[in-house]
């Protein structure tokens, strides 16, 4: 098996504020496969956007990384320095889209030299030639006559059109790791799905791999390979996407998938998950989701560090109810865990219908 | 809408705000009490002798027959004649603009030279010793009062220790470093007061561009940071100062009255003053006139700078 395009290992994360430091990215291992469309998903607060500024190191001034290797080939973008950074790395081999395609493009200069210029910072080639590529990615991101929208500044886009500009830029030096933090939180529904296509076009024709951040179940179903799910800075499961919808392994993903509200059944009120996220600044004992789980099994569960993962049918998963030592139950077989599971659930067929 | 279309617009739009502006004034100066034959006479003047000289001076008219009289002259640029200075308004005017737009244009040189540097400086390292001090220096030189840090400069530079002529001026087509000498401490008076206000404004707008996301866009592409901030965040920052600044121009003419005062520089400021105590119509009349043009060319030019580089305000206009 060829090594992961992106491999992040312990990660911990930390802002200080005058009187509290905030663990918001706790202890987070996973890998990145070559041309895969990996999503994290979770609520508000619970991280991801962190650790996704994290891995190209663009954490504001009061976060910083206090643990954990994050691997790119031969590099440890934890370790390294700004200017190795900006030479190696951003925009050359990992790329970013932010989530508000009207403020990522500075307003006062047109979209082709915000394009050129990313070319030649990383690329060793003349004006033209940089012009030239400049007009391909426009092309290869579905921008109509690119040679005439060059000289255009980004208010002369429409939404949509601006998060497609971004984009080429983002893709203009031909990354093999693309960081996309809710790149259609911020557009219309119809457009949503314009990009998100376009996502999985870049990934299927390029060698690009992709790290797409939502909150967003339905985004994720529609195109991620796996999907990392994560709460209250904890990475609580990794699982191929099929895995995670139709058979859930934590307790907070089944409780998350509960909460789909589902457009077809008339209900009075919405399944919600009892409780708040944990405040960061102290967070609980013990697996941070306990306060909220109804599946406790343990003592460990309250008070434990929960330090391993437990393998499961290709997923990966921070709980204890996969671990035999404390949870008799557990057998280390699927089965067991499917019977576990069916007596709970609401609606055991919700997997097809998302 | 192209670049020079706008400028055209704006341009054609200038007419109507002059004659406007010439409306306006006219009837302000008008609207002040007191006639100019008493200001002659002294109080103690016949009413007939009144009488005579304002019927001399064309102000027994009703108002808009000596409006007009006055507004088809100033199309061919005849101001009229000062009572006081006893000559055409126009060449006056002209003597004295030069000598105050040469003090204001110093003082925006130096300042700015000064305070865009320094907020730029105060809003990288935000919160530590350069920004309290460069706060600490813009207060103070906003909260002392002109005649105050004149008067002091005065008796530091110019009597202590003889550095710079205590006041007076010098043209100069007559004496160029003459000139200079005299102009360094009017200057440096009005740069105090001029320092703290574009300075903060480039602080906070510094501060306010840094924390965009296309500043973290710039970051995340690669850039480095000199290249982020010279390339990107300066123009960027740099436009709502330059609005601050062209009032600041504008207003400067006129408001360099006290500074011209103290230094007994003979130029706009003064001359208005000395024209509205004679009640020198002609003379306030043609000043205010040069001062309002003043005020609103700067404002189009402000507006033409602002429209250039940032191109969606002409967007907003169309």
């Amino acid at each position: 098996m060829t090594s992961p395009r992106l491999s992040v290992r312990d990660l911990q994360v930390t802002y200080t504020t005058k009187h509290d430091e905030v663990n918001a990215v706790d202890r987070v291992s996973f890998d990145v496969q070559n041309d895969e469309i990996f999503g994290i998903v979770g609520e508000s607060g619970c991280g991801k956007s962190t650790l996704a500024s994290t891995i190209l190191r663009l954490l504001d001034d009061n976060g910083e990384i206090t643990g954990g290797e994050i691997r790119y080939g031969d590099w440890d973008l934890a370790a390294m320095s700004e200017g190795e950074l900006a030479k190696q790395i951003r925009g050359r081999e990992i790329s970013m889209v932010f989530q508000d395609p009207n403020t990522s493009l500075d307003p006062v200069y047109t979209i082709g030299r915000q394009l050129i210029e990313t070319i030649r910072q990383h690329l060793d080639v003349s004006k033209q030639e940089a012009r030239k590529r400049a007009i391909q990615s426009l092309a290869d991101v579905g921008i109509p006559s690119p040679e005439d929208r060059l000289d255009d500044y980004p208010h002369q886009f429409s939404g949509g059109m601006r998060q497609r500009v971004v984009i080429a830029i983002a893709l203009s030096c031909d990354p093999g790791l693309l960081i996309a933090d809710e790149p259609t939180t911020g557009l219309d529904v119809s457009i949503q799905a314009q990009i998100l296509d376009l996502l999985e076009d870049i990934n299927a024709n390029h060698d690009t791999s992709i790290i797409l951040i939502t909150h967003d179940l339905g985004v994720v179903a529609e195109v991620c390979d796996r999907v990392g799910v994560m709460y209250a800075g904890n990475l609580v499961e990794v699982s191929p996407v099929d895995v995670v919808y139709d058979d859930p392994k934590h307790p907070y993903t089944e409780d998350l998938l509960r909460s789909i509200p589902e457009t077809h059944e008339m209900k009075s009120e919405l399944t919600v998950i009892k409780g708040t996220p944990p405040d960061l600044r102290e967070p609980p004992s013990g697996c941070r989701y306990h306060p909220r789980c109804t599946k406790v099994c343990s003592d460990a569960c309250e008070t434990g560090d929960i330090p391993q993962e437990y393998r499961e049918d290709g997923s990966v998963v921070r709980c204890y109810l996969y671990d035999p030592a404390e949870n008799p139950e557990y057998e280390g077989s699927a089965k067991v865990d499917e019977g576990q599971r069916d007596g709970q659930l609401e609606s055991p067929e919700r997997g097809d219908q998302l | 809408m192209e670049w020079y279309e706008y400028v055209l617009k704006r341009l054609l739009l200038f007419v109507p705000t002059l004659f406007g502006v010439s409306v306006f004034v006219f009837y302000l100066v008008h609207l002040v009490p007191g006639s100019p034959a008493v200001a002659m006479l002294g109080v103690r003047a016949t009413e007939e002798r009144v009488q005579e000289i304002e019927r001399e001076l064309g102000l027994h008219e009703p108002l808009p027959v000596q409006y007009v009289d006055w507004f088809s002259g100033v199309l061919v640029g005849n101001l009229g004649q000062s009572y006081s200075f006893n000559g055409p308004v126009a060449p006056i005017l002209a003597d004295r603009f030069f000598v105050s737009l040469e003090l204001v244009l110093l003082t925006l040189l130096v300042s700015l030279s000064v305070s865009i540097p320094l907020g730029i400086v105060a809003a990288l390292n935000k919160n530590s010793a350069v920004d309290y001090f460069s706060m600490g220096v813009g207060i103070t030189g906003v909260s002392v009062p002109t005649f105050f840090s004149g008067v002091v400069f005065i008796a530091i530079f110019a009597v202590g220790l003889s550095w710079f002529p205590v006041s007076g001026y010098v043209a100069p087509t007559e004496d160029l470093v003459e000139n200079l000498r005299h102009m360094v401490l009017p200057t440096l008076t009005m740069t105090l007061v001029a320092v703290a206000v574009a300075m903060r404004m480039m602080r906070s707008s510094m501060i306010e561009t840094l924390g965009e996301e296309y500043i973290r866009f710039l970051k995340a592409k690669g850039l480095r940071s000199r290249s982020i901030l010279f390339g990107h965040a300066l123009k960027n920052s740099f436009i709502p100062v330059i609005t601050v600044i062209g009032l600041q121009f504008g207003y400067m003419l006129s408001g360099a009255v006290v500074v011209e005062q103290i230094f007994a520089i003979p130029g706009l400021g003064r001359t208005v003053l000395q024209a509205v105590l004679q009640r020198d119509y002609p003379l306030v009349q043609g000043s205010v006139l040069l001062l309002a043009l003043w005020f609103s060319a700067v404002n189009l030019g402000t507006d033409l700078i602002i429209s250039y580089l940032d191109p969606r305000i002409m967007e907003e206009e169309a």
